[in-house]
């Protein structure tokens, strides 16, 4: 289907593209004015502090932290140099339902968090108000609630990924437990919640705070069985740091070596897979190619009927393969007996063992190859 | 990866890779975009600013997509600003099937940036994420929440 996808996307190339290549060598590149000046930085940086205090405030008398808007485009600026990393130690993946074909239901989720705050995902079967949008709102859809009809279902979960003890492992402890309705306290509104003759549901004492919202005072079964079904697609992310921008790449350590050298390359995980969940299996795998063209890294699966070619003059060899754990990979192997230059390395990851049902290529990068020491 | 051989003076090099890219780095961003002014300027600036840079990039091609999607994302802002209190921003493939529009229209910004390094050319969830100065992660996510609104379209049309 995702090539139907692409062939789709192709028939932009119907629009004919002009060649300005004259016009770019004699143009002038547009000033460094184009950017906010230093102090109109400081200035906006000020402001932004300000804003984010009163918001922080806001959202705690409210209810919690709330839920830092989702990574947007690129910069607002015309400036190509690398944006600055966020103030913060830690950013975290966030709770998410997964999108699937038109089911009814209406999703959100608050993209990556920082360190104190919450993230969230919420479903609903009516489109959200637009003020719940609001990356400063609460952290629940009050408007969207306080307006709710009978027989119409809005689900909000919430979660402190920074709060999780690691040495009790990525995951919260219990995620792969069924958030279950059944165990779930039955309620009016609090205080904190809109007025209205709507019914909650609360899970208590669960790794993900979850509270369903039926707009009637006695919600039917088959209602509380749709929020549950739509509440079993909730995915929970490891609690991994996510790394900044580029940071995702593979490291090799040493970054160059002789024959029979033994190097190290690892990388970051997790591993988010097409459906949007997180790989849980334990039982994927990284294997490295020596010398592939990560052009044909499909050439490289266990399933390929092609046989993949090398990318350079010289042998293409499987080095080996490592253990991908729920945040980082590694994978060591020795230097093959070839002579120096750059050679590379196509990392493809597949899984689960031992029947693998799919594979991608992780990463690709390039290593130099000394001549061997006397 | 991508990586060009740097034979020759600095704007044999970029012409080179504007011969390569130019037309698909162009239609990518009209893909994003929808605004043809945006997407042959972002291409020329980012070029531009690549010559006067001269030999002080060691991979023009990532360099220069980065570059124009991060014009192209500014320019968008921009317009988005001056437009304030339209009620719909316009969002136009000319010359492209009308149902192409209408299928990326429905997308947002971040799915519709990463449909068109993606999907049209071709750049892995990484450099998508560099060029959109993202996550693999999060492009993922972009990618298969767009992808289920294209099918949908998809399925429309077949129907």
């Amino acid at each position: 289907m995702n090539d139907e996808i692409r062939a789709f996307v192709r028939q932009v190339d119907t629009s004919p593209a002009p060649d300005h290549w004259n016009d770019i060598q004699s143009r002038t590149p547009r000033e460094a004015t184009s950017e906010p000046g230093r102090a109109r930085r400081v200035m906006a940086g000020a402001v932004a502090i300000v804003i984010a205090i009163a918001a922080l405030a806001f959202a705690w008398n409210a209810f919690r932290p709330s839920a830092a808007p989702s990574p947007g485009p690129a910069a607002s600026t015309t400036s190509i140099e690398p944006t600055p990393p966020p103030p913060f130690a830690n950013q975290y993946f966030p709770l998410s339902f997964p999108e699937y074909a038109d089911d009814g239901w209406h999703l959100h989720d608050g993209g990556f968090v920082q360190d104190d705050e919450a993230t969230i995902a919420w479903a609903s079967t009516v489109g959200f108000d637009d003020r719940d949008l609001d990356p400063l709102s609460p952290a629940i859809p009050i408007h969207t609630i306080g307006g709710l009809a009978p027989g119409e279902i809005v689900i909000t979960t919430e979660a402190t990924p920074w709060s999780y003890d690691p040495s009790q492992g990525p995951y919260p402890p219990g995620s792969l437990d069924r958030l279950d309705l059944a165990d779930a306290d039955v309620r009016g509104p609090e205080a904190e919640e809109p007025a209205g003759d709507y019914t909650v549901y609360e899970i208590p004492d669960a790794y993900v705070l979850v509270r369903v919202y039926f707009g009637s005072a006695a919600p039917t079964e088959q209602q509380v069985q749709r929020a549950q079904d739509q509440l079993d697609l909730l995915a929970v992310p490891p609690v991994c740091p996510v790394p900044s921008e580029s940071g995702f790449e593979a490291t090799a350590t040493p970054a160059e070596g002789a024959p029979g050298d033994t190097v190290t390359i690892t990388g970051p995980m997790p591993f988010q897979k097409e459906s949007g969940y997180y790989d849980q299996s334990g039982a994927t795998v990284i294997i490295a190619w020596w010398n592939a063209d990560p052009k044909d890294w499909a050439y490289l699966s266990s399933f390929s009927t092609i046989q993949p070619s090398p990318s350079a003059p010289g042998p293409l060899l499987r080095l080996g393969e490592g253990g991908v754990g729920l945040c980082s990979f590694s994978i060591s192997f020795k230097v093959p007996d070839v002579p120096a230059g750059d050679y590379s390395v196509v990392l493809l990851q597949e899984g689960p063992l031992p029947h693998p049902d799919g594979s991608t290529m992780e990463d690709s990068l390039v290593m130099h190859v000394t001549a061997p020491t006397a | 990866m991508r990586s060009i051989s740097i034979i020759g003076s600095p704007v044999m090099e970029l012409e080179q890779v504007y011969r390569e890219h130019g037309a698909k780095m162009y239609r990518s961003l009209l893909l994003y975009t929808g605004d043809r002014e945006i997407a042959a300027d972002a291409v020329a600036e980012a070029f531009a600013q690549a010559l006067r840079r001269g030999d002080g990039i060691h991979v023009p091609e990532r360099w220069i997509w980065k570059a124009a999607y991060r014009i192209a994302a500014g320019d968008l802002v921009r317009r988005r600003s001056e437009s304030a209190g339209l009620t719909e921003t316009s969002y136009e493939l000319p010359d492209a099937p009308l149902l192409l529009s209408i299928a990326m229209r429905e997308l947002s910004p971040m799915q519709r940036a990463s449909v068109a390094l993606h999907d049209y050319a071709g750049y892995s969830l990484r450099e998508v994420a560099a060029f959109t100065g993202s996550s693999a992660s999060a492009v993922s996510v972009h990618l298969v929440r767009a992808h289920a609104k294209l099918r949908r379209q998809l399925e429309d049309r077949d129907e």
